[in-house]
């Protein structure tokens, strides 16, 4: 546990955290949005901008999907339902790009209007012609472009996503900049998306509270879990006060508490949830956790997180998933957020500590279990 | 070939919808609304809008986007707005006056044939989203006068298809009675009461000055590909002699005494002209504040 304490986060890892979690909401696969921030941004130093424009167009092209965070389709929306509410998502975006602050001035601007089209008919605000700022269509056209490399598969072919992009010029972007992308191809070739540092001072974001803030927004998309990152937080660092022989740093417990939501953003609802002390849920539990878990290793400062959270559905006999660990194979506070989501699931249910501490040794840990009933007095 | 101005000016919907939002604004009344995507968005987002122009397809796309709520284009319905129809007897050179100058021998036929095809509609609301959508296909054409080897040729049928297509699923409801009207800046803040008059001022000589692709659209809207809209203008204030300083600024004054009732007035300009919007505001209003997100969307908020 020393390792959480000794490897404080990276504000640029909790930058590449947040694209992941705009990757995952807007289906792409992770690192989708890194690689767009990569071509836009030398795309910008191609057109000759100053540093500032290209850092918070790098920013907001790793951002571009984020706002996807607020905008919730319920299951059984129609088409023409999801594609207006999902309007809204790049005006989203802007407002939690300007809550983060410290990023570059025009960064929520440029996500603002990422997905406008030139002639008109993008959205969120069917800006026009150069009513567009330069730099959003440049992300748009980055994007277009590694999304049409990336639907190639295996055979990707750039050229062939240029074909692509060269054939919506005057409608989706202006055609002065798809000629000067087809320049700027051609002048980098194979290194198009190479490796690009912003070079921007991040110092004033605190990447735990940015991380903290986004985990609020995702539980916030269901009534039924809003809130639930703060309860987790609560519970984990009451049992932790109360563990014996077994100290746990409480600021990674805090922390690891409110990634657990990370788990649910390809969860829409929460009808398929199981009683969390059931066996039948634990494919459920399990994708949760390998889904937080695989969020948090593409930002490096975070991984360790990831395997907390990752064994966090774990059973303290070793019958849970995903890889059966058990007893003190499971990290510590792995073990006392397993209990807290059971807890926390259970709510205020009268048997709720009965049926805990009944699955103490076989869900759960007995030394968390009997640390809840001390911060409970025996009852809940 | 006709000059496609270079700026461009930005009305975002979205930034009005956060500016409304701050401030508890649920309804608005713009007087120079032009073609009003802005509306749309605050009217998709639950704001009560109401606009006023004195340019008819815009208000006509208002009647598409504004006041309609459910009218909507079935895909027969388009196909009689984008093809000929046989049988009908069609006023193809309508627009010859345009034939070699600015469009092609087979653009200037369609536009004929759309023209009457969109008079021919049955109701305000599909006629408007049909204005809507066709003048993407003129902004188009326009545009690839300008870049011929660089933009795609699609049969003008297809284009005008999908662009109707896209524009008709902007139409939504917000449960309030949203409305627009063919008016002079005074006739339409004195028939409405609303939480907001945004303004985003026409400039100097505006008139003079319009866009080739809101004239032209106006003049294939009345038929009369020689139409100048100057003449819209000439009885409005700001048609009158606006190109020196204080005349111009007598014409805002006079639109925030119109606007004398509404709680908020919320005057959009440039970072440079900031000062002096805000200085021509300050006489009718008794607190005054300046949002300058970008230097070119600059917000006078101004409130009684």
């Amino acid at each position: 546990m020393t390792l959480l304490r000794s490897t404080a986060p990276a504000t640029s890892d909790a930058i590449r955290l947040l694209s992941a979690i705009g990757d995952a909401f807007g289906n792409h696969a992770a690192g989708f949005a890194l690689r767009v921030a990569r071509v836009a941004a030398r795309f910008a130093v191609h057109r000759g901008c100053d540093h500032e424009m290209v850092a918070a167009t790098y920013f907001a092209a790793a951002l571009h999907e984020i706002g996807l965070i607020r905008v919730v389709v319920p299951p059984g929306t129609s088409e023409r339902e999801r594609t207006i509410a999902l309007w809204d998502a790049p005006a989203q975006g802007a407002t939690i790009a300007d809550c983060i602050g410290g990023l570059p001035h025009a960064t929520g601007d440029y996500i603002r209007w990422h997905r406008e089209s030139f002639d008109g008919t993008g959205f969120p605000d069917r800006l026009r012609w150069n009513g567009i700022p330069h730099a959003s269509m440049a992300i748009n056209v980055a994007r277009a472009f590694v999304e049409a490399i990336e639907a190639q598969g295996e055979d990707a072919s750039p050229p062939e996503a240029m074909f692509a992009l060269v054939g919506e010029a005057g409608r989706a972007y202006a055609v002065n900049v798809i000629r000067e992308f087809r320049e700027f191809y051609s002048a980098l070739g194979a290194d198009f998306d190479a490796a690009f540092d912003p070079a921007w001072p991040l110092d004033r974001l605190d990447p735990k509270t940015l991380v903290t803030g986004i985990c609020a927004e995702i539980d916030a998309r269901d009534e039924r879990t809003l809130g639930r990152g703060e309860r987790l937080e609560a519970l984990t660092l009451a049992i932790a006060e109360k563990l014996e022989g077994m100290p746990l740093e409480s600021e990674a417990a805090r922390f690891a508490a409110r990634l657990v939501s990370l788990g649910r953003i390809r969860r829409e609802g929460t009808s398929d949830d199981f009683d969390p002390l059931a066996r039948l849920g634990r494919e459920a539990r399990a994708a949760e956790a390998i889904s937080a878990a695989h969020l948090l290793e593409h930002a490096p400062a975070f991984a360790a997180y990831g395997t907390i959270v990752g064994a966090s559905a774990e059973w303290f006999d070793g019958s849970g998933l995903p890889r059966h660990l058990s007893a003190d194979g499971i990290d510590p506070i792995a073990r006392v957020l397993a209990f807290a989501i059971a807890a926390e699931a259970m709510g205020p249910a009268l048997q709720a500590p009965l049926r805990l501490q009944a699955a103490a040794g076989t869900q759960f840990d007995p030394a968390v279990v009997r640390a809840y009933l001390a911060t409970t007095g025996g009852q809940r | 070939m006709i000059d496609l101005r270079e700026r461009t000016r930005r009305i975002s919907g979205s930034r009005l919808h956060d500016l409304f939002g701050a401030r508890g604004i649920r309804s608005v009344v713009d007087p120079f609304m032009g073609m009003p995507t802005h509306l749309n968005y605050l009217k998709r987002h639950g704001i009560q809008v109401h606009g006023g122009d004195v340019v008819d397809w815009f208000v006509r796309a208002g009647e598409g986007l504004i006041a309609n709520d459910f009218t909507m284009l079935r895909d027969s319905e388009v196909a009689e707005i984008v093809e000929m129809l046989p049988g009908r007897i069609y006023p193809i050179d309508m627009f010859k006056g345009w034939d070699g100058v600015f469009f092609s021998e087979e653009q200037c036929i369609y536009l004929g044939v759309w023209h009457s095809n969109v008079h021919n509609l049955r109701s305000d609301g599909q006629t408007g989203l049909a204005i809507v959508g066709l003048w993407h296909v003129l902004n188009y054409w326009l545009q690839k006068a300008h870049h011929p080897d660089e933009m795609a040729d699609v049969p003008p049928s297809e284009l005008a298809w999908q662009y109707i297509r896209e524009t008709e699923k902007w139409v939504c409801t917000n449960n309030a009675h949203n409305t627009v009207r063919r008016a002079d800046f005074h006739a339409t803040l004195g028939a409405l009461n609303a939480d907001c008059v945004y303004l985003s001022p026409p400039g100097r000589n505006s008139a003079k000055k319009a866009d080739a692709r809101v004239w032209m659209w106006e003049a294939w809207w009345q038929g009369d590909p020689y139409l100048n809209i100057e003449h819209y203008y000439r009885d409005t204030i700001f048609g009158q002699r606006t190109s020196d300083d204080a005349s111009y600024d007598r014409a805002i004054g006079a639109v925030l005494t119109a606007a004398e009732s509404y709680p908020y007035v919320i005057v959009q300009t440039a970072a440079a002209e900031a000062a002096r919007f805000a200085h021509i505001v300050a006489p009718f209003r008794s607190k005054v504040e300046i949002i300058s997100p970008h230097p070119d969307e600059t917000y006078i908020i101004a409130r009684r």
